[in-house]
Parts: C-alpha cells; structure tokens; sequence
C-alpha cells in the first residue's frame, strides 16, 4: 500500500507529505478528530505515535506529546484499535512509529499480528537498527506488514546498502544530527545528505527525509534535493497543543497541512 | 567451563545495541578504539599509574574482625572501594574511559548521574585529563544532592538540569543520549555503570574488574585461597560485575548479587527479581515496567541502586545460575549501615549496606573456616543526612 502510494504521487509528479501526530495525545477521541482535518487537508501518509515512556530519539515536544498521550490512557493496544477506526472511514496508508520495548512487552509476533488486523501498513522503530531487526523484520514480512528503516548523516554508503536492502516501504532519512523538534531552515549539509542519499539509493526505493521539518519552504526544498516525501511532526503537535476547541483546531491545522501539501505539488514548486 | 562473553555484543540474549541508526557508527568505533587500548601498552601503563597515583590503588581487603565475630560465623572481609579517590569504585570506570576518550582525540564528555556520584568521579576524572565534562541530572536529584551539584562545578563541569519524565536517573540517561546523538563527532558518552548498547556493559566491567582481580590476589595471600563467596550491591551491576567477573569460571566461589527492595512490599528497584526482560537505554535486559511497557520509576534508599534496569551481563548470570541474587530492604540496609559504623569504624554507602546485610545473613549459615568478601563500594558520608532526616 505504501509502496502504491509513492508510485501515485510519482506518476502525478507529487511529493508525499507524511504527518506524524501521537497516538492519545490529548485523548484518542481528539486524535480520530485531528486525523479527520488532516486527511481532508489533503496528506498522503500518516505516522501515528505510540507513546513510550522514554523516547530517546525524540525533543521536547514530543516528549511532551508522549507524556500526555500516557496520562490519557493510551496504549499499545488502544492505539491500534483506534487505528482499525480510522482505517473504516479513510483509505489513508498508516504507519506506526514506537520504541522497541513497546512491541517487546506483548511479544514482537503478537504486536505485529494485532497490528496488521487492525489495518497499520508500515512500522518505524527508531530503536532498532539493522543489526536487531532481523525478528521484526521476519514477522513483519511474514504479514505483508513495511518495516521502514532508518538512515542518518552518520549512515555510510556500505550500511546504506544494507539498509536500502532490508527496509520496505520507504527509507527514512534524518535529517541532521539530533533528535525531532522543529528547526527553521534546511541546512546546506541536510541538502547535500539528501542529494548523496538520493543517489546512492538509485530509485530502488522511495526517499522521506524528516527531524526538523516544518514550513512549506521546508518541504519544496527537501523535495527539490531530491527527496520523495517529507515528514512534519513537531511543529504539527505544537499547533494542535495550542487549541483546546476542536472547531477552531480543525480551521488551523487544514490551513496549516494544506500549505505543506501545495509545496509537494511539483508544479507550483518554487 | 570457560566464559568468554559478550560473544558478538551479546550475553546469551541480553545486551545488544539498540539505538538509533545515528549511533550506530559510534557505538561501533567505540569498540574498534577500546579494543585497540586493551592491547596498547602504553595506555595500560598510563591508566594503572592515574589508578594507583590518582585514585589510590590497590584498596585493601580487610579482615573486618569485629563484624565477623558479631554475625558468628564464616570470616567477613571488606574490599575497601570506599578508600578510593572521591569514596567509591566509580573512579575506576571513569578514568578509564576518559582515558579511552582522550586516545579517541574527544575532547568533550559527558555523563548521567543519579545520586551525584558518578558525575563527581566523571568531573574528577576528567579534570585530572584536561577533557571538558558535561553532567546530565535529573531536577529531583538535584533537590536532594545538593553537594554533589556543587562539587561537581567545583571540579570544572557543568550540570544540566534534567526537566523530562520522572526528572531521575532514567531521564538523564535519555538526555545524555540525546547529547550524545547531536554531537558525537566530537564526544565521549561515558556511562556509568555495565549499562547501555554494547560495548558499554563490556567496558565498564573490564575496568571495575580491578576490583576483582585484587580480591583474588589478596585472598590467595590471606587465606591462601579464593574466598567461599563474594557479595556486592546491584544497582546498574558495575560494582558486583567487576567484583564478579575473575571468579566467574571458578565454581566453588558463591557469587551474591543484592538488589534493593525499598520499602518493601513491592517497591525498590530490583529489576533482576522484579522485573521483565524489555529493552531500555540501548540494551536488552530486565527492566521493571508496567503491563504496556512503559518504565516505572523506581525507588530505594540507597539513590545509586534507584534505577529501572540492571546490566545485561546480571540477567545472562541469572538467567544461567551462576548468580545468585537477593533483595535487601531500606529497613535492612539501615541495620547495618549502623552496624558497621558501630563495629568497624567505618561508614559504609548505603548502597554497600545493601551487601553487608546480606553478607551477615550469609555469614550465620556458614562455619569460622569459610569466608565471605562484600565489596565496599563507596563510604557513606554522602549518606549521613538521608539517615539524619529520617529519624530512626
Ligand atoms: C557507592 C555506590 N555503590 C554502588 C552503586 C551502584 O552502582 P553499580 O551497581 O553500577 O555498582 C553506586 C551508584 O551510584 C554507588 O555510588
């Protein structure tokens, strides 16, 4: 599924604007609200977080987000029963970013199971690197579910390769050195990590940068270096943190994706 | 039987590296750098001279005369850690990898700490070495550590406050990872216990294994063999795995891990006894959680063994038999902090009071021939205003 969304968006000369928002955070009620406005606003992928209580890839904000999504109950197991909610109503490809532990707990097999029936296409976990994934990636494999891996400035071409082998759906590309948290500009280094990455993957499978994406600009500008699809996280939990009415929310956050996804549209491009 | 773990950054199947792709070329350095030290003679020479000149090694293994006549039974010796620079073993580890950080040419450290003493001996160390040293803690530490907070900044280093999660150990941990992921090019995550993705386990109880060793060496002088069992306080495992680690082939020497049971009832932070096998801080271990997988926090006493995990070397020994591992209360430790005090002149840390319990208990059940060692780890100045404020 993820896989027919890229080849979409190719053919119409799109970029993939993916948004990862938490799963519970305030509550599961305003997350299917949220997710409401943000296929309607119009994205192509949509990355739900399951809280962990120690997300060490992660900034403050969705550090914060996490913690909230906790105090309102959500878990493993609530989050992805939302998500087969979500799957009757929106044909939108899911895919469900969480630490390791939080599969471990129920047992890797039986996470992966419930999640498939629940309707989730792909799984990020930004924990596990290639040299651990090999029971993820055999039940994952076993029920058509992507693991999509993930690539950072640090990764060299020969991890690269293996990474670009093992990983299904996409490649997740980090940005920079760091952890999530909005940043204003693309920095020369994460266009030129783009551009080398691009090459080195060689069309084989599709390219999503994300950590520090925020504004339109952002997303042409990661797309122009050759990206396929970018993600917008933090900045998008922020905005949705600062509204309790749900009408008022609604208006901003398609306001606000809507002009995320004109900058996807190669045509309008600057 | 020989032991040669970590085979491939595993013990059985705990340990690993489960970080993310950013770290992964620095944990993998990390390795290639300390295994070319291991070999290098010039960097044994220079850690064994900051160790015997600096930190004060060897630490004596002490008949501890007055105790063993209290308890009746089994000899009772104390490995002095407590003797050494900054009151615990925790220098052995820091200087150690400051020096493997300085060979690395990082010139910026950084480190987590709970209670305060591992990022006092981080500052030490490093200030000894000329390396600029960052120290994460969380912001209830630092309410109730005060003095390390200001020791630490006397020795040079700078404290960053921890605001996330249950503002402890865990979180600091996670924010030094978070450093250590923005800015690895040019710094030296070190850790403090057999804690973290691998090699970090292996490293940190090759350098607490002095301890060991010297327990081995002095016995064979005393007694003119090994002792019949050694005990040691688990918090993160460092102090026990370095006690541990020289005597693991050897069968007939007992080995006693002791975790700590807080108030009882429940509470306190033994992950081996208590916990799961789940995966935090890069490792695959035993973890104490709730039933989605989110990590408890955790409480004791003794703020150095207040931590939600334990190493993955401790859950391979456990799960093997090789360990065996106890649970000791605050009410317990406190018995014989003041015990020790009392008989022996010294002022054991809380958490060794965690191993002198049960070193009694052991001592009871064995005959005057036998012997028992405890590790020392740390001398409990640090210590005295817990006891004062709780009255008792
Ligand atoms: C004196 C002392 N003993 C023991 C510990 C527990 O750590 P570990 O289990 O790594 O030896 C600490 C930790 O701060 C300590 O300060």
């Amino acid at each position: 599924m993820i896989s027919d969304t890229f080849r979409g968006l190719s053919r119409r000369h799109e970029g993939a604007l993916i948004c990862y928002i938490m799963g519970g955070d305030p509550d599961l009620n305003e997350t299917k609200s949220i997710i409401d406005s943000l296929v309607e606003a119009g994205i192509d992928i949509l990355e739900i977080g399951i809280p962990f209580s120690e997300p060490i890839a992660d900034g403050k904000t969705i550090q914060a987000a996490g913690i909230r999504a906790i105090s309102s109950g959500s878990n493993w197991k609530s989050v992805l029963i939302m998500i087969s909610e979500i799957k009757k109503k929106h044909k939108i490809p899911i895919v469900v970013m969480t630490y390791y532990n939080i599969l471990y707990n129920p047992g890797v097999e039986r996470f992966i199971d419930f999640a498939k029936q629940c309707g989730v296409d792909g799984l990020i976990i930004p924990d596990l690197p290639l040299e651990e994934s090999s029971n993820v990636a055999k039940s994952s494999k076993a029920k058509s579910m992507d693991l999509i891996m993930m690539a950072a400035p640090s990764t060299n071409q020969a991890r690269l390769n293996a990474l670009v082998k093992s990983s299904t759906g996409f490649i997740y590309l980090v940005s920079h050195y760091g952890v999530t948290g909005a940043k204003g500009v693309l920095s020369n280094d994460t266009i030129n990590l783009i551009r080398r990455t691009k090459q080195s993957i060689n069309g084989v499978i599709p390219l999503a940068v994300g950590f520090g994406i925020s504004t339109p600009e952002q997303v042409a500008t990661a797309l122009n270096s050759g990206a396929d699809g970018a993600v917008v996280g933090s900045a998008l939990i922020e905005l949705i943190s600062r509204y309790d009415n749900r009408i008022e929310r609604a208006e901003r956050i398609i306001e606000y994706v809507s002009k995320l996804k004109s900058a996807t549209l190669t045509s309008i491009r600057p | 039987m020989k032991y040669k773990y970590p085979i491939n950054g595993k013990f059985g199947i705990y340990g690993g590296q489960f970080v993310p792709e950013v770290l992964m070329p620095a944990v993998h350095e990390l390795e290639a750098a300390y295994k070319k030290v291991k070999e290098d003679t010039s960097f044994k020479r220079e850690l064994e001279w900051y160790l015997a000149y600096y930190a004060g090694r060897p630490t004596p293994t002490y008949l501890a005369k007055n105790l063993t006549k209290f308890a009746g039974g089994a000899k009772i010796y104390l490995k002095r850690e407590d003797l050494l620079h900054g009151g615990a073993h925790k220098i052995n580890n820091t200087l150690g990898q400051a020096l493997l950080a300085k060979y690395m040419k990082k010139g910026r450290v950084i480190a987590e700490t709970g209670a305060g003493q591992h990022g006092v001996a981080t500052a030490m160390a490093c200030a000894a070495l000329g390396l600029q040293a960052e120290v994460y803690m969380g912001s209830e530490d630092i309410k109730r550590q005060e003095i390390n907070v200001y020791r630490m900044t006397l020795l040079g280093a700078k404290v960053h406050k921890v605001d996330s999660g249950s503002k402890t150990l865990k979180d600091a941990i996670n924010e030094a990872l978070r450093d250590w992921v923005t800015n690895l090019v040019n710094t030296h995550y070190l850790i403090g216990s057999v804690v973290g993705p691998h090699p970090y386990p292996m490293i940190v109880r090759d350098f607490q294994s002095v301890i060991g060793k010297e327990i081995k060496r002095d016995m064979m002088k005393i007694e003119g063999r090994a002792p019949d069992a050694i005990v040691a306080c688990v918090g993160g495992g460092s102090n026990s795995m370095g006690s541990f680690y020289p005597f693991i082939e050897d069968q007939a020497v007992k080995l006693v891990g002791v975790e700590a049971g807080g108030h009882g009832n429940h509470s306190g932070s033994a992950a081996l006894l208590r916990g799961r096998e789940g995966v935090l801080h890069g490792m695959l271990s035993h973890v104490l959680e709730d039933s989605d997988g989110q990590i408890d926090d955790t409480y004791s006493i003794a703020a150095g063994l207040d931590y939600s995990a334990v190493g993955p070397e401790h859950s391979y020994l456990m799960k093997s038999g090789r360990v065996r591992y106890t649970i000791v209360n605050d009410s317990e430790a406190i018995v014989a902090f003041r015990k020790l005090s009392l008989l022996e002149g010294i002022i054991p840390a809380l958490e060794s009071s965690h191993a002198i319990a049960e070193a009694i208990r052991m001592a009871r059940d064995m005959n005057e021939k036998q012997s028992i060692v405890v590790t020392l780890s740390g001398r409990g100045d640090k210590d005295v205003q817990t006891i004062i404020n709780r009255g008792d």
